[in-house]
């Protein structure tokens, strides 16, 4: 505590070296404490991390900053000033602005609209200039590598695209502290390095900006301090370059991790269960086509925009394909609908957990339980006792941190959240399963959990498709890989061959 | 601390879902004190009887809204759906006349229904486009009628339905109590109901899981007119005789007693007992009102308050809930 002390408190400095002071913060919810008596020291043009498990109280500390949720006790200094009764409209006044981890867009509004909504009124005008608003906001997506027609309607984009959009809001404001709730997530290395250039120039500007992530490269990378939070509690706080990967590691699981991927066993793949043949999809997909082994591990990689999402919703069949045949274990099947993919038992996890993953009023159980629903009702009634005791199973299985399988999606954290979404598809028992970024938002514990499950589906005879911005860990587990690029498949390579930069270049059109 | 924190949030729900039980106590004890012949034998089951009509309505609408619609063409299918029946019986006899009156009920909702999906209709839509077949409705009803009153059934059975009793209870409480209890289980234990609320609470995330999203929203409708059929009947029967224009507003009485029963306008929230309690209170204020002596203009500017208070009280709810 006391060596602790030494790092955490000012003494020694002068007060107005920190932009920003948390003493003390507790807040409780329901069942749980989600934040336990913490304290931060920022400090101003920091770039400050925060890591830390799923449900260990990082976005409920983000949203406590920025006046979504009120503090249980505790104080928070921006600038030596004490801020008492926050919203956000008045943490916006004082300087502050958010990249929530779930997204707040309005779907129905435009790129632009969405960016400066709030904001539209100007001095001696009663119309809205949108020219000047769209150009800056092109300005803002071209900063961040991310050119795009700003009058497109948020609904029509994937979710890396609406995760670009809501870091060009943040930085739209002019803020000067910044609060990035895993902005990465969904990111992929290109655009990852246009966003931590954007941080560099921001960071000169003496602009200081927290920093979530559960990608602790990202952490090595940008962040100057990092504080792990465990259980709702600080455990550590230093200077990043004074941690190692494993302590971070260890402090934020409370055990080491050995690896970061479980070993891969080669099997010999023959039997194929999936065929896709020319597939073709409206301004997205030109002619694709590959197919699946039984037992394998197909791993898509491409950059955002690339049409990897369009590919796997079309053969799912919740895209129209404008031509393409699929054949399912040899035999030649029209998969028209989501419904047909499921009888064909395909599952599809989706990259966008709010929008199309989850009932998020409903309970844990009621969403688990829906992929299902037929299969644990006897004659139309749903056997709730069977509902209850395979939510709970799973829950257990996939370490869900909730206080009871009845608590609503809302309440969990991201990452559990995510799990929720696996949860639903696992227990239907796919015999092809399409993940979408099944890992977005998980801590580094878990994920490694995720892939050990992974390999034990395809030891059973399950294939996967599995898609992520996270290249690392497509290079990592996959048997196969084949690369997108501008809606073509650029490169197909086997386990031996995966070599990073290599498909990175393919990922980029060389 | 962890205790209380449970027991806070037992009470919360315990609030949640009988804020509306308790208005309806306190609604019932105030209109004992303000008129001593309220609280009579005769005076319920004369509220159970005034409401079994709105109510029946209500039920069905129940369905549509929790389905993530809306369904504003039922007040025009009751006057339709009871003139038929009405006009039929000398024709074809009465069980086909109602038989054909359910038919069309069950295929206004089919074409609602059908209207609705193959747009990709959203519930902003579906309120358009079925406001627009209570006009269509009602036409058709004039039409029919060129106008006039139909003259009643001469069919005791008929009549029985709206006017009969079994033992001390009218026939038409216990056929809404009944289509109450079988609508609730199925609403709420079978796996079809469940669907049905899946589709409501995100139809985008109901489709991706496989669920015949367009299949179910059209059932919802079709209920939906099958139920205003048999409001048609009861309230036929009960006055003997049909007019065209027998069912105006009761879509609006029947959304306000769904709204102020607490089932959310979202969709995907709430159960028929939200729907029973709502349309109770609805009873007990225009009966209370009735004995009270306000004219019928006046309880429609009441009605209409309270229509919108409910609303607000349903935005409110969701915006605190709401965003995370
Ligand atoms: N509105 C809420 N009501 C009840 N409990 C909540 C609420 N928001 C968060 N919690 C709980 O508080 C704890 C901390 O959640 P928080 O979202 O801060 O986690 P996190 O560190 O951001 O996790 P992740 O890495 O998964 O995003 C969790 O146990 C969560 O279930
Ligand atoms: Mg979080």
């Amino acid at each position: 505590m006391a060596k602790l002390d030494n790092l955490l408190t000012p003494r020694g400095d002068t007060m107005c070296d920190y932009l920003l002071k948390i003493q003390n913060i507790t807040k409780k919810f329901p069942g749980v404490v989600a934040l336990d008596d913490v304290s931060l020291y920022i400090k101003k043009g920091e770039i400050f991390g925060i890591v830390g498990e799923n449900g260990a109280g990082k976005s409920t500390l983000m949203k406590i900053l920025y006046g979504v949720y009120k503090n249980d006790s505790g104080q928070i200094f921006l600038d030596g000033k004490e801020l008492k009764n926050l919203t956000p409209l008045i943490a916006q006044k004082m300087g502050m602005s958010i990249i929530f981890q779930e997204f707040n867009l309005l779907s129905t509004l435009s790129i632009s609209e969405n960016i400066f909504v709030n904001r539209l009124s100007f001095k001696n005008r009663i119309f809205v200039n949108w020219n000047v608003l769209n150009k800056r906001a092109e300005e803002l997506l071209e900063s961040i590598g991310y050119t795009m027609d700003v009058k497109r309607l948020v609904s029509s984009l994937s979710v890396a695209e609406k995760q670009m959009v809501e870091i060009a809001k943040a930085l739209s404001f002019n803020a000067k502290l910044i609060l990035m709730d895993e902005p990465s997530a969904t990111l992929t290395n290109k655009e990852l390095d246009k966003l931590f250039k954007v941080i560099e120039t921001l960071k000169k500007q003496k602009i200081t900006i927290i920093y979530i992530s559960h990608k602790l490269d990202e952490i090595f990378q940008i962040c100057d301090t990092t504080a792990i939070f465990r259980d709702g509690k600080v455990v550590d706080t230093k200077k990043t370059s004074l941690f190692t990967k494993n302590e971070i590691i260890q402090k934020m699981v409370g055990r080491t991790v050995e690896n970061e991927y479980p070993a891969r066993t080669k099997i010999n793949f023959d039997e194929e269960v999936l065929r896709v043949n020319n597939l073709a999809i409206k301004n997205k997909i030109n002619d694709i086509s590959f197919s699946l082994k039984k037992g394998e591990i197909l791993g898509i990689v491409g950059l955002v925009g690339s049409g990897r999402t369009e590919l796997v919703r079309a053969i799912f069949g919740a895209d129209k394909k404008i031509s393409g045949d699929i054949f399912i274990n040899g035999i030649k099947r029209s998969i028209k609908s989501p419904q047909d993919a499921i009888n064909l038992k395909i599952a599809l996890l989706t990259e966008d957990r709010r929008g199309q993953g989850l009932f998020i009023n409903y309970s844990i159980e009621k969403n688990i339980s829906s992929t299902i629903i037929k299969k644990i009702s006897k004659r139309m009634f749903i056997n709730t006792k069977l509902e209850t005791i395979i939510a709970k199973k799973a829950i257990s299985d996939l370490k869900i941190k909730c206080t009871s399988e009845k608590q609503t999606m809302l309440n969990l954290s991201g990452g559990n959240q995510q799990k929720v979404v696996l949860a639903k598809w696992l227990v239907s028992e796919p015999d092809i399963f399409i993940m979408d970024e099944p890992t977005r938002g998980i801590d580094v514990g878990a994920k490694y959990e995720i892939y050990v499950l992974m390999n034990s589906l395809t030891e059973k005879g399950k294939s996967i498709i599995f898609i992520s911005s996270e290249i690392q860990e497509v290079l990592a587990i996959s048997d196969r890989i084949i690369v997108l690029y501008g809606g073509k498949i650029n490169g197909e390579f086997q386990r031996e061959e995966i070599e990073n930069d290599k498909i990175m270049k393919h990922a980029i059109g060389q | 601390m962890n205790i209380k924190n449970n027991i806070k949030l037992y009470l919360n729900t315990i609030y949640r879902s009988y804020t509306m039980l308790l208005a309806l106590i306190i609604l019932i004890a105030l209109a004992s004190i303000l008129s001593h012949s309220f609280l009579t034998v005769q005076n319920i089951t004369n509220i159970f009887r005034q409401v079994s009509v709105m109510g029946c309505v209500a039920l069905g609408m129940s369905f549509v809204i929790i389905g993530g619609s809306f369904d504003m063409s039922v007040g025009s299918t009751v006057s339709l759906t009871g003139i038929l029946a009405i006009s039929l019986q000398p024709i074809v006899g009465v069980f086909w006349a109602m038989a054909i009156s359910l038919i069309v009920g069950v295929s206004i909702g089919l074409i609602n229904g059908t209207i609705i999906t193959s747009i990709n209709g959203t519930q902003g839509d579906s309120f358009i486009i079925t406001f627009g077949m209570l006009t269509v409705i009602q036409a058709v009803a004039l039409i029919i009628t060129k106008g006039f009153s139909v003259p009643g059934s001469n069919n005791k059975s008929y009549i029985f339905i709206g006017n009969g009793d079994i033992g001390v209870i009218p026939f038409s409480i216990i056929l809404f109590v009944v289509s109450a209890i079988i609508m609730q289980i199925f609403i709420t234990k079978t796996s079809h109901g469940r669907n049905i609320y899946y589709m409501g609470a995100n139809s985008e995330v109901a489709k991706l899981i496989g669920i015949k999203v367009k299949f179910y929203k059209i059932i919802t409708y079709m209920i939906s007119g099958a139920m205003a059929a048999v409001a048609g009947f009861i309230l036929t029967a009960r006055v003997n005789g049909a007019a065209p224009k027998a069912g105006v507003n009761l879509e609006f009485e029947a959304v306000t007693a769904i709204v102020v029963g607490g089932i959310g306008l979202k969709g995907g929230e709430g159960t028929l007992v939200n729907t029973i309690i709502g349309v109770l209170i609805m009873g007990v204020i225009s009966n209370a009102m009735n004995i009270i002596g306000i004219s019928s203009q006046n309880q429609l500017v009441v009605k209409g308050i309270i229509l919108i208070a409910a609303v607000c009280v349903d935005i409110r709810k969701k915006g605190i809930m709401g965003e995370g």
